[in-house]
Parts: structure tokens; sequence; C-alpha cells
């Protein structure tokens, strides 16, 4: 083999799938013997991976909540204990849910939680009323886009936070319904 | 699925998930969230018990979607904070500078296929078995892309 491998034969010969040419060549290269030893490294698995956990990654909070979507109308929903996480007015929706990634911790925003700088924050919204939403912090757009189809609601983008400010506000605009609907987020950033 | 198979799952795919995210996207944040993405989908997908040659399909097919969904938002994400570069060799930078040049405009087929040939190294032949079309499409999609590449480069700023 002339060239390197691509990435794929190196990835499917770290998961024991590989040819014997593209071993051979590794045998020889710094460069794929350098990426199959990145993809082949034990490391520990973190707390969004164990299903009973209470930090999840994004989309594993949302499958109870594309199941909880029916039943709420709150523009802000958070979770209040692990086997009962959405809690708002009864009656339907639009959901938004807020997420924030501080390192591989995913947790689901409560009422009043904080924020720091480097966290990330990332929205999941539902709604079978409107089409569109937008996101504002302030008069700077964004998001602006379809209402994600997908049951997880999750828009395809997060927001780092920087350490400007005392608080984090978002604007969280839901159109192409019969009744546009507004909500305002509100986090304080801790120092 | 229980603890233990989603942990050794993890153990397995997780890396290389995350390996192929930082190819494609220059933010370590946002490859990291696409990683995890990709992994939930793959930890609900019931795939687990495929052949591992198939998963890792599955992944380079899932994993590269999403992160165009990124790449076609990014202005918003890079406008918080300044990106961490993860170093990669050879031609990969160059080939997701043109990626972030090109996202907003590109259809999905021709980010695909750029990523996988351009990015993931791929061979057309590859490509197209893994995006379920020919050789001569993959060819086809690569030059509609590099077309909007010289457009862009060609363009006065």
């Amino acid at each position: 083999m002339s060239e390197h491998p691509s990435y794929l034969d190196l990835d499917l010969l770290a998961v024991g799938a590989g040819s014997e040419e593209v071993r051979a060549h590794v045998a020889t290269c710094d460069r794929c013997r350098a990426h199959l030893t990145e993809v082949s490294a034990p490391e520990p698995v973190p707390d969004w991976v164990r299903p009973q956990r209470r930090s999840r990654a994004w989309i594993v909070g949302l499958a109870a909540l594309a199941l909880a979507a029916g039943a709420l109308v709150a523009p802000m929903v958070f979770p209040q204990a692990d086997d009962a996480p959405y809690v708002g007015v009864k009656g339907g929706d639009p959901v938004v849910s807020v997420y924030r990634r501080r390192g591989q911790d995913v947790t689901q925003l409560e009422t009043g939680g904080s924020v720091r700088a480097g966290d990330s924050i990332r929205l999941a919204v539902v709604s079978s009323q409107h089409e569109t939403v937008r996101v504002l912090s302030g008069e700077t757009v964004l998001f602006d886009g379809p209402i994600p189809d997908a049951d997880d609601g999750l828009l395809p983008t997060s927001w780092r936070i920087d350490d400007q400010g005392l608080q984090e506000t978002l604007t969280i605009e839901l159109s192409g319904g019969a009744t546009p609907w507004t909500t305002e987020l509100t986090f304080p950033k801790d120092r | 699925m229980d603890t233990l198979e989603v942990e050794q799952l993890y153990r397995r795919y997780f890396p290389l998930i995350r390996a192929k995210c930082r190819r494609m996207l220059r933010d370590s944040g946002e490859a990291e969230d696409v990683a995890q993405e990709t992994f939930v989908r793959l930890w609900k997908s019931d795939l687990s018990h495929q052949a591992p040659a198939a998963i890792v399909a599955w992944v380079y097919r899932t994993s590269t979607r999403l992160a165009i969904d990124r790449l076609r938002h990014r202005k918003v994400v890079l406008a918080f904070e300044p990106t961490v570069q993860v170093r990669h060799p050879d031609g990969v930078l160059e080939a997701r500078q043109l990626l972030d040049r090109v996202a907003k405009v590109a259809s999905e087929e021709e980010l695909q296929a750029a990523i996988l040939c351009r990015v993931d190294g791929l061979d057309q032949r590859r490509a197209g078995e893994l995006l379920g079309c020919s050789e001569r499409t993959v060819r086809r999609l690569l030059a509609a892309f590099d077309s909007r590449v010289a457009r862009i480069e060609e363009a006065p700023a």
C-alpha cells in the first residue's frame, strides 16, 4: 500500500474488522499507528453513558421529553427528579428544554440553574402548533429555522457561554402557527 | 441494552466517533457534542449486535450528517468564543477549511462526498458504497463541490 489507508480503513482495523493490507501498512507508518492508538486507547466511561444516572447526553433526556411533550405547555419546563423529569402546566405543548454541557456532563437546567464561562447551552423545542423557532440573545439572532422534525427536538447548534455579564438571557420565539409564542429564559452566571 | 452493554459500546466506538468529529469540526466542544449525539443515536438504534463493519459504516454516515448540520449553523457557534484547534495531519485541515467556506451553499450530498473523500480519505468507490450511490455520482458531487470552492475563491472579498 503506497498511500495511507483511509480513516475508515483504520477505524475498521481498530474494531477488529480491518484488512491484512491495512494492518501491514500500520506496522510501518507512524501517522496511521498514531491514529490507531488514539481510537484504541482505553478511557473511563463518563456518567452520561450510564442510563440510570442523572447526568446524560443531550439527546438521552429527550427520549423522555418526547413522551411527555403532549402534557406540557409551560414556557419553562424543567426536571424535578429522575423519575419525573418534566413538569409544567398541563394541557399540551410547546415545550422548550435547556441543556447545559460542562465538560463531559450534560444536565437539563432547572429553574434558577446557573451557567459559567465555558459551558455549552443547547435547546430542544417541541411544538405541534408551530413551524419555526428563533432564538435571540439580546438583539443578536442565534438561531432562526424550522423546529426539528425529530422527536428529540434538539436544535442543530449549541452556544458557548462567555465570561461577560452576570447572567445569560435567551429569548425563544415560535411562529408559523395560529398564535406566536415567546418566552424568555434567564440563567445567572457563576463566577 | 443494559449498562454493561452500553459501556462496552462506548469503549469500542466512542473514541473513533470523537476522532471523526474532530476531523470534521474545528471547534472541539462542537465536535464533542456531535460525537455524543452520534453515540446516543447508536445506543438507541439497536445496531449493537450487528457486525462491527456495519456499525462503523453507520457511524460514518450519521456523524457526517450531524456535522453538516453543525457546519451550516457554524457562524452562530463561533460568535461566542474562540475555537480550540485540534491538530491533524496532512490535508485534513485544508479540507475542513474548505468545508467551512462552502457549507451554507453546497448541497448536503456534495458535503457528504467532500467529507468522506477529502477529510476521511475514502476513495470514490468506498464513499459511494457508504452513501448508497455510484462512484460516478460521487465524482460528480466532488466536481460540483470544487466548482463552488473555485467560485468563492474567485469572488472579490
